[in-house]
């Protein structure tokens, strides 16, 4: 019993473990941060309740399952804009060589794009680079190979670097 | 240079430092990736709102206490009967492992997966279609069975095919797109070269070059206007096709049913639609047609 979902023990750390990482990832794809708490609620809910089925190394798969599938039934049509919180920077300098980077414009521009990349980029890209996570762990998480998690990261990196590049241009 | 960057997922392994000696002294030139650098450093410092766990564990443990999972006492009769269950599913399990018969790969409506081949080949498969392939033997023989959609990515060596109800695709290493259904066959080239086999008469079709073929026989050769299936990207984009083969593809992606009326069967489509929206994906395809139609509250597409 000590190791099944059922164990109350065994579920609060399942819960507490992957909860905001679910959620950071269901929001990734849908950019409403009350939709995706919902969403997360309710995957570890049907996690509950199928709790006897489960296998414990199966819990990640599930619960990114169940949370992908409701997505897709109850959001997915709407565009995504997301925000994230950025934090004071001091001051930009102006000989940063980076200067142009650091300014609020250029970082809201950054957002937008990373925003306006295909579900299946932008989520990995922010899995990688705001919860930290490996492309193994991404792999892992998402049920697919390490190499696909590299093929979209490598799109959605190039498509950012485009666009740095763009942004740049246009602003000298 | 954003391909060479893409090439082998370079960049994505430049990111997580996974480069040879080589690729790293070769990256190290590139300005424009320490502008990508700072901005992905930048990018890693902000978050998202801290998510109140412990609250939504309480709400969750008050729905537990209204229904607990069932926890079973067996009577010593049943124990031995589990047990001896039990030790039919380790034969079964220990049996399938030394025979590994064939993966099956489903997807429903909307739904596509990407699904890596033993040899590192990989298939995208498309919605409501289904692939079978046996592990086992897919050193001898790279042979798969397709039901629907497929994009296939495949690594050079021995010949792959993929067999489908209407006829069969073989090529040595390169990137083709396969729709199948309602009795006709498109497949797409968009690199190398492969060959179709429909009751025993050959196509060979080159990098950019498409077939559309039925049941009767006839074949409709055409250039590609892309260099990747739209539908891998969230479109479906059709070239002069049959309105009838564009609504089948549309009942891929979205619960509905389209009751197209034998007038407009015959009719040619060339655009596309986006699969976020069925709304906006009928108008995409009916709107240019002059066709008018309404939806029912049971998901039906009716036409005046």
């Amino acid at each position: 019993m000590e190791h099944t979902v059922c164990h109350e023990q065994t579920y609060d750390v399942l819960y507490r473990t992957h909860f905001e990482r679910l959620r950071n990832y269901v929001y990734y794809k849908c950019g409403d941060l009350d939709k995706a708490q919902d969403i997360t609620q309710e995957s570890f809910i049907q996690l509950w309740k199928k709790c006897a089925d489960v296998l414990l190394e199966k819990v990640t798969g599930f619960i990114y399952t169940v949370a992908n599938n409701l997505f897709l039934t109850e959001v997915r049509s709407q565009k995504v804009a997301l925000k994230f919180e950025k934090g004071q920077r001091e001051r930009p300098q102006a000989n940063d060589p980076f200067f142009i980077l650091r300014t609020n414009e250029f970082r809201d521009k950054i957002e937008t794009a990373i925003s306006d990349l295909p579900d299946g980029q932008r989520e990995v890209f922010l899995m990688n680079r705001i919860d930290g996570l490996s492309y193994k762990e991404i792999a892992k998480l998402l049920e697919v190979s390490e190499t696909a998690i590299e093929k979209r990261m490598s799109k959605a990196l190039v498509k950012l670097r485009d666009k740095i590049e763009e942004f740049k241009k246009y602003k000298i | 240079m954003s391909k060479e960057l893409e090439n082998n997922e370079l960049i994505a392994r430049w990111l997580s430092g996974d480069l040879s000696e080589e690729e790293r002294k070769q990256l190290a030139e590139r300005e424009e990736l320490k502008d990508l650098n700072a901005v992905l450093e930048d990018v890693s410092s902000w978050s998202l709102p801290p998510a109140d766990v412990e609250a939504g564990l309480q709400a969750i443990k008050l729905d537990h206490s209204k229904q607990k999972p069932k926890t079973r006492t067996l009577i010593p009769f049943l124990r031995v009967a589990a047990a001896l269950v039990l030790v039919a599913i380790f034969w079964f399990a220990y049996d399938l492992l030394l025979n590994p018969s064939q993966t099956l790969l489903e997807t429903t409506v909307g739904e596509t997966i990407e699904h890596e081949l033993p040899d590192g080949s990989l298939l995208t498969l498309g919605p409501v279609s289904s692939a079978t392939y046996s592990p086992a033997n897919w050193q001898t023989e790279r042979a798969l069975n397709l039901s629907g959609k497929g994009f296939f990515d495949v690594k050079a060596g021995a010949p792959f095919t993929v067999i489908t109800a209407l006829g069969s695709v073989s090529v040595l290493g390169t990137q083709f797109d396969i729709t199948e259904g309602a009795g006709t066959l498109t497949v797409r080239c968009y690199e190398g070269s492969v060959s179709v086999v429909v009751t025993k008469t050959e196509q060979i079709l080159n990098a950019g070059e498409g077939v559309t073929i039925d049941g009767s026989g006839s074949t409709d050769k055409f250039t590609l206007t892309r260099t990747e299936p739209g539908w891998v990207s969230g479109r479906s984009v059709f070239q002069n096709q049959l309105l009838s083969t564009v609504c089948e593809e549309m009942t891929r992606y979205f619960e509905v049913v389209i009751e197209l009326p034998d007038r407009y069967q015959e009719m040619r489509f060339t655009g596309g639609f986006s699969h976020t929206n069925l709304r906006q994906a009928l108008d995409a395809v009916f709107q240019p047609l002059e066709i008018r139609y309404t939806i029912s509250p049971q998901r039906t597409v009716v036409f005046e």
